[in-house]
């Protein structure tokens, strides 16, 4: 017994010393896991031992304990969603181990450094996005117009008697605008002198939006200015009925929903007829705006990823208006037109790494536009086709390459009432375009971008060849510098080039230096500053049937600039908001100009503040936009120096409320939003009005927003 | 002879101990997991989670019930960014996940109650609905006898308000639906998920207590 009890200890002795043998010791590691580059704890880092489960996370100091009871040998691997994860060997006895360690960013990783020069992005999880979808909806004043809510960032003109994007120094022409990468032609609804236009495309079609206001990617070209790239939604999910009521108007749409596939269609119909029979108008309207549209949408889900797209949207309106004719006399402008717009896009991977991207638009415009004894009727055809792939090289190097081909037909009709004189003219451009970029990431701080584009038109036989460059480096956890430089091109707008067909592309280079910190989910600041110079400008003169007549590419011009734009979420509770800045130094010699001066359509300063706010009990967003400029020049006839004299300054302020309730069970958004809500007498400008023949003395036209004050009320429901 | 045993025994547990005990590691943490409420513990037990995943490699639990423990955090945080924060997180650990089983009506189960979470205001509400609504219906048909599924577009249905086609009413028979198919529903093995069933009672009781 005493033996056998003597033995029993000595097993269970054993046992514990064989246990031991596995255990051996217990050995405390500790340390700190920290961002390489910013030396920042980094909260909730994983700390494992290799093999096993065992481990812990780092706590808010971004240090841990760890006990490890384990053999002679063992790895640590500290890991970290988007950083690269380390592992530590281990030989050793010792009873504490201090393990420090610095992760490193992965160069894949959404934190990774995104070169943010010049662009501005809205998009629900893209890092360099200043803007969500939903901002254009709910920004005062934007009336659910992107281009109104853009403008609202840095680098824009306000140009409320335009409608169009204004960019650093450029005029409406130079900004090109895309749908899923390929061109959209006519992205406005038809403009007529002084009253501002509105874009074709409703904000509902987009779930994101690139905006850049220069220094863009070599895919993108003819545009001096600009590109606003516009990504449509995916395959919807849900069977929606939507019923838009408007007191301008009203639309009607619905979606239907298959396995990997949905079709909608919609219609609407807007007449500002009974709106402008209310209010006090400063235009004096013959007949009032009225228009009819319609969109068909289509999208496809494929194998592997693949996605194909279709949208067509057609639209036919009309207006005619009075206009004072510089003489005293009334002149009447009568406007009526119809559009078409086709554009389909198709995606699919070709293999892990490539990516093929194949689209074409096309749109037909076809305008009659009569003022006093002109009647003109314009056609225009213009066709796209793209092709692109995306080649992810290896885990830095990507490469974009790819070509475009553009075929513009336009037509011209031109008569005189009575018929007396009539002229006609056609012309056809083929535009080819080549581009290739590569995306380098050098790691996880710093991505470089070096682009080349290759353009060639076949109605004035020039080929182009525009270098571009872009680098970004990242300084801190959220703060980043980008560079960007790049030629652009332009050929003239089919507007200039129906009266010369020798008038050659025109030509822009940028220079831009920028900085972003922060993010959109909290704060984010943005300074940019910009250097820009314009070469072969179009100039010629106004004839007398007041129509601009180019002759040679002699004009020039510059642009300097900086952009500020601070968003922020935090500060004041519930309330989002933010303020831009842009200043511009910008003079040209262009069209007419006897000299070279800062053009009509500039102000050198520009200030938006934006505020929303939410109010939850009531489910409301209450909304303000505050738009600021100095005073835009003009020229008066007869003054000395040309362009000497500055129109004032232009203030508004609009307001609006977005209600959020239903009607029988059903989504309903009650939209309120009123435009100068301080009831100024806004004065944009002047125009000067070209002499007419027989007229010897030369007059000038104010330019004010054609309403003094508007109003809009808009119910829209979503049935599903 | 007995001690032998005895020592051959404590010899093997610790071996065991030692070793890879995947079904006990997960059964004990997942325990712990219903049990926890704080953010620091599921926080931590989500890394533990993501660890077992990390070594078992094919498994597609684990990363699962990570990203269920970043999820149930935002059942006790207010904080819009907070909760997105930690959304985030579910949703990279989900993903993973679903690398492994494409085909998993569980993991769109948890990716619809995922896209339910981020609706912390109104304005958010209808986005998030629908993409809540398309992940259960995809769920819906991978397997339709999943009781999780109905007890989630049950609580879909009771916090929408009653004037956009929710309340308590429209939601009972969901409820319901759900009471029977937990009552019926045979787990494919131990670790399986069995959140919803005594939530589902509970709100069940209330309603009826209610209407």
């Amino acid at each position: 017994m005493k033996i056998s009890s003597i033995r029993t200890v000595f097993l269970i002795l054993s046992s514990v010393l064989l246990i031991g043998g596995v255990i051996k010791g217990q050995t405390m590691v500790s340390g700190c896991v920290a961002d390489k580059h910013t030396q920042e704890p980094l909260v909730g880092a994983n700390i494992i031992i290799k093999g096993t489960y065992d481990g812990t996370i780092t706590g808010e100091d971004g240090c841990f304990t760890l006990e490890v009871n384990e053999r002679d040998e063992f790895t640590i691997v500290a890991s970290f969603l988007g950083y690269q994860s380390q592992e530590h060997n281990f030989y050793t006895g010792e009873e504490e181990i201090v393990l420090n360690i610095s992760l490193k960013e992965s160069s894949q990783s959404l934190n990774a450094v995104t070169i943010t020069a010049g662009s501005f992005e809205a998009g629900d999880k893209k890092r360099a996005a200043v803007m969500s979808p939903m901002d254009i909806y709910t920004t005062a004043g934007s009336l659910g117009d992107i281009g109104a809510a853009l403008k609202t960032l840095p680098g824009t003109q306000i140009a409320p008697d335009d409608g169009r994007l204004l960019v650093r120094g450029g005029d409406a022409s130079e900004t090109r605008v895309l749908m899923d990468g390929v061109l959209a032609s006519k992205p406005y609804y038809s403009k007529v002198p002084d009253l501002p236009t509105r874009g074709r495309f409703a904000p509902s079609l987009f779930e994101g939006t690139f905006f850049s206001t220069g220094g863009y990617s070599a895919e993108y070209g003819q545009a001096l200015s600009s590109v606003l790239v516009l990504e449509s939604q995916g395959v919807a999910f849900d069977e929606l009925t939507s019923i838009s009521l408007m007191n301008i108007g009203g639309e009607l749409s619905n979606t239907w929903v298959g396995d990997d596939r949905s079709f909608s269609a919609g219609a609407g119909y807007y007449n500002f007829g009974p709106y402008n029979s209310l209010v006090k108008n400063n235009i004096n309207w013959d007949d009032d705006v009225e228009s009819f549209n319609g969109n068909l949408n289509f999208r496809q889900k494929g194998e592997n990823g693949g996605l194909f797209k279709f949208f067509a949207s057609g639209d036919y309106g009309g207006q005619s208006f009075w206009v004072p004719s510089g003489s005293g006399d009334k002149l009447k402008i009568d406007d009526e037109g119809g559009t078409l717009y086709i554009n389909s896009t198709y995606h699919n991977a070709l293999s892990e790494k490539t990516i093929v991207k194949l689209g074409g638009s096309y749109t037909y415009d076809d305008q009659r536009m009569v003022a006093g004894m002109h009647h003109q009727n314009t056609r225009e055809a213009v066709s796209e086709g793209k092709l692109k792939f995306i080649t992810q090289l290896s885990n830095s190097f990507k490469i974009t390459w790819g070509g475009a081909w553009q075929k513009s037909d336009f037509n011209e009709e031109y008569q005189q009432t009575g018929g007396e004189f009539t002229w006609e003219t056609n012309f056809t451009d083929h535009l080819t375009s080549a581009f290739a970029e590569l995306e380098w990431n050098l790691n996880s701080r710093m991505a470089f971008r070096p682009g080349l584009r290759y353009e060639y038109s076949s109605q004035t036989e020039e080929q182009k060849i525009s270098p571009r460059a872009a680098l970004a480096v990242k300084t801190g956890d959220k703060t980043s510098f980008s560079l960007a430089w790049g030629h652009f091109y332009q050929a003239a707008q089919t507007d200039f080039l129906k009266y010369n067909r020798d008038i050659e592309m025109q030509k822009a280079e940028h220079f831009i230096f920028g900085l972003q910190t922060g993010d959109l989910s909290s704060r984010l600041f943005r300074a940019e500053v910009y250097h820009k110079e314009y070469d072969h400008l179009v100039t010629g003169e106004y004839w007398s049937f007041g129509e601009f007549v180019p002759e040679t590419n002699n004009g020039e011009g510059y642009a300097n600039g900086f952009d500020l734009f601070y968003r922020d979420k935090q500060l004041i509770k519930k309330t989002d908001f933010w303020i831009s800045y842009s200043y511009i130094d910008s003079k040209r010699k262009f069209m007419d100009y006897s000299e070279k001066v800062v053009p009509e359509f500039i102000s050198p300063h520009t200030l938006n503040v934006v505020a929303k706010h939410f109010v939850l009990p009531i489910r409301s967003q209450v909304g303000v936009t505050w738009s600021w400029n100095s005073g835009r020049p003009y020229h008066m006839p007869g003054d000395e120096n040309f362009m000497s004299r500055t129109a004032p300054n232009y203030s508004d302020l609009g307001m609006n409320l977005s209600y959020l309730t239903s009607i029988l069970g059903n989504y309903t958004i009650i939209h309120f939003s009123v435009s100068n809500v301080l009831e100024r007498d806004q004065v944009l400008g002047y125009r000067r009005v070209p002499l007419e023949e027989g007229e010897s003395k030369a007059s000038l036209v104010t330019i004010s927003p054609d309403v003094r004050q508007f109003m809009f009320l808009g119910v829209f429901i979503s049935i599903n | 002879m007995k001690t032998l045993v005895i020592s051959i025994l404590v010899f093997f547990a610790a071996v065991s101990l030692s070793a890879k005990n995947y079904e006990e590691t997960m059964r004990l943490t997942i325990l712990e997991m219903y049990k926890s409420h704080t953010s620091g513990k599921l926080n931590s037990l989500a890394g533990k989670f993501f660890r077992i995943g990390e070594s078992e490699q094919d498994k597609w639990l684990p990363y699962y019930y990570a990203a269920y423990s970043y999820v149930s955090i935002t059942f006790n945080v207010d904080d819009s960014d907070e909760i997105d924060a930690s959304l985030d997180k579910a949703q990279e650990m989900l993903d993973k996940a679903m690398g492994l089983a494409p085909n998993e009506s569980e993991l769109y189960v948890l990716q619809g109650l995922l896209h339910s979470m981020r609706i912390t205001s109104p304005m958010r509400g209808m986005k998030y609905s629908s993409l809540s609504r398309e992940a259960l219906e995809k769920a819906t048909k991978l397997n339709p006898k999943n009781p999780r599924i109905w007890f989630c577009k049950a609580q879909n249905v009771y916090h929408t308000p009653s004037m956009f086609g929710g309340g308590a009413e429209k939601a009972l028979p969901l409820f319901e639906k759900a009471d029977c198919l937990f009552d019926s529903f045979k787990a494919p093995n131990a670790l399986w998920p069995s959140w919803g069933e005594e939530s589902n009672e509970e709100l069940l009781e209330k309603i009826k207590k209610e209407l």
